[in-house]
């Protein structure tokens, strides 16, 4: 009997053993099954503001983008999303009627009403709260909630491009404050399919899913945006594994298409990046000095060297756009001769000095040493200044350089570029940083925005608006850009123009 | 007294003269010395003409250490660099002597609240990390290779100072001084002539083994973007531009790099061949 107790107690024995054991290894493979929730993203720079209404640079809306919602937004066909508003009317040509999603939850649970919007709209248009997009929003005459869930936007005058501008983050009014300041860029709460865990300026960026998001909620659990200002490193750590998202040097590309665990994404986008010039400048207000700048520089050479993906620019309006007309630019060829003849008319025949602003980093460092060898040979001797983004981005905003590297982002519109060379558009309260002030062209802007619905006027009059701008030079054309990303294989995403990380509400690992 | 010290110098450099590894070092900083001094006609190249189409070419007959990003010639560019690291080594040493040596001998030669005042001085700047506060002061005074310079100059002193002071304790009551003293010489006459020449041995040796400090923080501060600008070339320089295309191009990286140990390697082996021929206390051995 004990002999048999003792034998079954074996037997238990052993076959618990062998349960645990596969429980182990079933649990292991469920494991090894189980998709990852969290995403290591690797960025080159850091955001200045959560503050959507005070943000107006690319590293602060990539991350804004996922943390609040617009009423819409224009995806990669250029067609407008609707995304908070359920619906959008026009009553006439002066009106935009938006009707609010109900039931949209605040990431601290209040729900989003029509009061929120426009507030949000009110304080960006209060000239004393410095929003960098008061400029943008000055063709509004009044911006109402008709009731809880309705907004209506009026216009002074019919407006063709206005609807761009329409285009913004929504904050809450019972948090976000009606004066610039306090904490809540740092501590943001928005609708999106995310929300801020913690940002340690220049380290990292944490976001968490928000499981109340109106629309289905993120797949992914957590973002981590890590701030690595190397390009090498970044790219290191994404083949290492320790990043799954991130650019990488253009040098790389070709070799990332080819490499079977990770994919490369690609677009031209709607940006122009010039020479910022400063028309306050006594020498740099002269037509012929900029001109003979922009013939001093073999600036096809540069940008095939510099930015290996880029294409050389010609003027403020993108190739491929409605309104491009290259036939009435004019163009600049490399021909230092003629650059000399022209300062030496403008009356520096022995060139002067000039200082040129950037950012950090490996590719603005280059590009000015390059410039600076070609404009030494025409007698320009340039100072090249770098600082870090965020002190680079609030003296460009403020127009505090002389000449400056940077760039305009997303031209739905032409407008949206051109204004920032109309006079009525200088800071504080505009984008007009160079301080350009030329009559003829601000009635062109003016006029084309007047008219609504008919394309090939507008076209007719950017085709002038081209000339001017390519004689006058307001800026020296540098580029136009391509956006490259990659990401592991494993990642179910998608990089596209406009949306861009908008698509990570929607990924996650095969 | 004039004769006995020229002796010794010679007994100095006859033993100099047997120490192998001095002989290298001292070979290598005059090499380096010359290049530096005749860079122009050195040279094959101007250090600063771009040639777009000629980049990043590896080593050639044409260009013995190829070209770089902007396709300029590296050895041309090293030979030039050579200058602004040579002369940010020598003179950063000798403003921190002379601030050493001044205060140092004030210090060790009067004693009492002046030498406490100053040595506690010293020991405050000693507390810093030498290269954060060189950093510390570049932030407040930009980038910049003059800057540089100026911050360098005022933070590596201190070892100078401790060492003066300790070798005019020494000396200050050895009985040429005390006779000097009963002569009605000034205080300064002391110091300058009866006490300073025969601590120069001590500061000759250490400013030796001294140089490529600051070369190697030039160096440092370049590469970290604080330093020279593209009109400047320093080899730091080269190899923070050089870095990013490491893995395509090793050149223009590599022989700045080996161009900092190499001189480096020189000042410090003859460094301490003086020692070894200067040490008064070795006269016996």
């Amino acid at each position: 009997m004990k002999k048999l107790k003792l034998r079954g107690n074996f037997c238990f024995m052993a076959m618990m053993l062998l349960l645990v054991t596969a429980l182990v290894l079933v649990g292991q493979d469920g494991a090894g099954a189980n998709p990852r929730s969290d995403l290591n993203w690797g960025r080159g720079t850091d955001a200045t503001t959560l503050d959507p209404r005070m943000a107006r640079d690319v590293y602060s809306h990539e991350i804004n983008m996922l943390l609040y919602d617009e009423l819409f937004y224009i995806d990669h066909n250029q067609e407008i999303q609707l995304l908070l508003a359920k619906t959008l009317e026009y009553p006439d040509d002066t009106t935009y009627l938006f009707t609010l999603h109900e039931g949209v939850l605040f990431h601290d649970g209040e729900e989003l009403t029509a009061e929120d919007v426009v507030y949000t709209f009110e304080t960006m248009m209060d000239p004393d709260f410095g929003s960098p997009h008061y400029d943008g929003l000055q063709p509004i005459e009044s911006v109402r909630a008709l009731d809880r869930y309705t907004v209506e936007f009026k216009a002074k005058e019919p407006d063709a491009v206005l609807i761009y501008d329409l285009d913004h983050r929504i904050v809450p009014k019972h948090i976000a404050p009606d004066r610039p300041g306090g904490d809540f860029a740092y501590r943001p709460v928005g609708t999106g399919p995310f929300m801020l865990e913690r940002w340690e300026p220049n380290d990292v960026i944490v976001l968490k899913k928000y499981e109340e998001y109106f629309r289905s909620p993120a797949k992914l659990e957590t973002i981590n945006v890590r701030y690595i200002p190397e390009a090498e490193v970044r790219f290191t750590e994404l083949l290492g594994g320790a990043l799954d998202l991130s650019d990488v040097p253009s040098a790389e590309l070709d070799r990332m298409k080819e490499h079977p665990d990770f994919t490369v994404g690609g677009y031209t986008t709607l940006n122009y990046f010039p020479i910022f010039v400063q028309h306050d400048h006594e020498i740099l207000s002269q037509k012929k000095v900029r001109q003979a700048l922009a013939y001093g520089v073999d600036m096809d050479e540069l940008v095939s060297v510099v930015f290996e993906t880029a294409i050389p620019a010609t003027s403020v309006f993108i190739p491929g756009t409605w309104a491009y007309a290259p036939e009435v630019q004019r163009t600049y060829e490399y021909n230092p001769e003629k650059a000399k003849e022209l300062l030496a008319e403008a009356g520096y025949p022995d060139g002067f000095s000039i200082t040129l602003k950037t950012s950090t980093g490996t590719t603005n460092v280059e590009f000015g040493e390059i410039l600076r060898f070609y404009w030494l040979q025409i007698g320009v001797d340039l100072e090249h200044q770098t600082s870090e983004w965020s002190t680079y981005f609030s003296a460009l905003q403020e127009g505090d350089f002389e000449l400056a590297h940077s760039g305009m982002v997303n031209a739905f519109d032409p407008d949206i570029f051109l204004r920032r060379y109309h006079s009525g558009n200088i800071p504080p309260y505009g984008a007009n940083r160079g301080h350009y002030k030329n009559p003829d062209l601000d009635q062109i802007i003016d006029e084309a925005r007047r008219i609504v619905g008919d394309q090939e006027a507008r076209a007719e009059l950017y085709r002038e608006a081209q000339r001017i701008y390519t004689e006058e030079l307001p800026n020296i054309p540098v580029r136009y850009t391509q956006m490259h990303m990659v990401w592991n294989s494993d990642l179910d995403f998608e990089w596209l123009l406009n949306t861009q990380f908008r698509v990570l509400r929607e990924s996650y690992w095969k | 007294m004039e004769e006995k010290s020229r002796s010794f110098y010679q007994d100095a450099f006859s033993r100099l003269k047997k120490s192998p590894t001095a002989i290298v070092g001292l070979i290598i900083v005059l090499i380096f010395i010359l290049i530096a001094a005749f860079a122009p006609f050195i040279a094959p190249y101007d250090p600063f003409e771009m040639n777009l189409r000629n980049r990043q070419q590896a080593p050639s007959w044409e260009h013995p250490f190829g070209t770089d990003f902007f396709g300029r010639d590296v050895m041309s560019r090293m030979i030039f660099g050579a200058r602004i690291s040579l002369i940010m080594g020598i003179t950063v040493i000798a403003v921190r002597a002379f601030i050493g040596i001044v205060l140092g001998l004030i210090a060790g030669y009067y004693g009492g609240w002046v030498e406490t005042i100053i040595m506690r001085l010293t020991d405050a700047v000693i507390a810093f990390p030498g290269i954060i506060l060189a950093l510390a002061i570049m932030a407040v005074r930009g980038p910049g290779l003059f800057n540089v310079f100026f911050a360098l100059s005022i933070v590596g002193w201190t070892t100078f100072c401790r060492l003066v002071r300790g070798e005019v304790l020494s000396v200050r009551e050895r009985d040429y001084v005390m006779a000097a003293r009963g002569l009605g010489a000034s205080d300064l006459k002391i110091m300058l002539a009866h006490i300073l020449p025969n601590i120069m041995p001590a500061i000759v040796i250490y400013a030796t083994l001294g140089i490529a400090a600051p070369i190697i923080s030039e160096a440092g501060l370049s590469f970290l973007g604080l330093g020279a600008r593209s009109d400047q070339i320093t080899w730091g320089f080269m190899i923070s531009m050089a870095r990013p295309y490491i893995r395509y191009a090793w050149w223009s990286i590599t022989f700045p790099g080996l161009a900092i140990v190499v001189v480096v390697l020189g000042f410090n082996l003859l460094g301490d061949g003086l020692r070894d021929a200067l040490d008064p206390r070795m006269k016996d051995v």
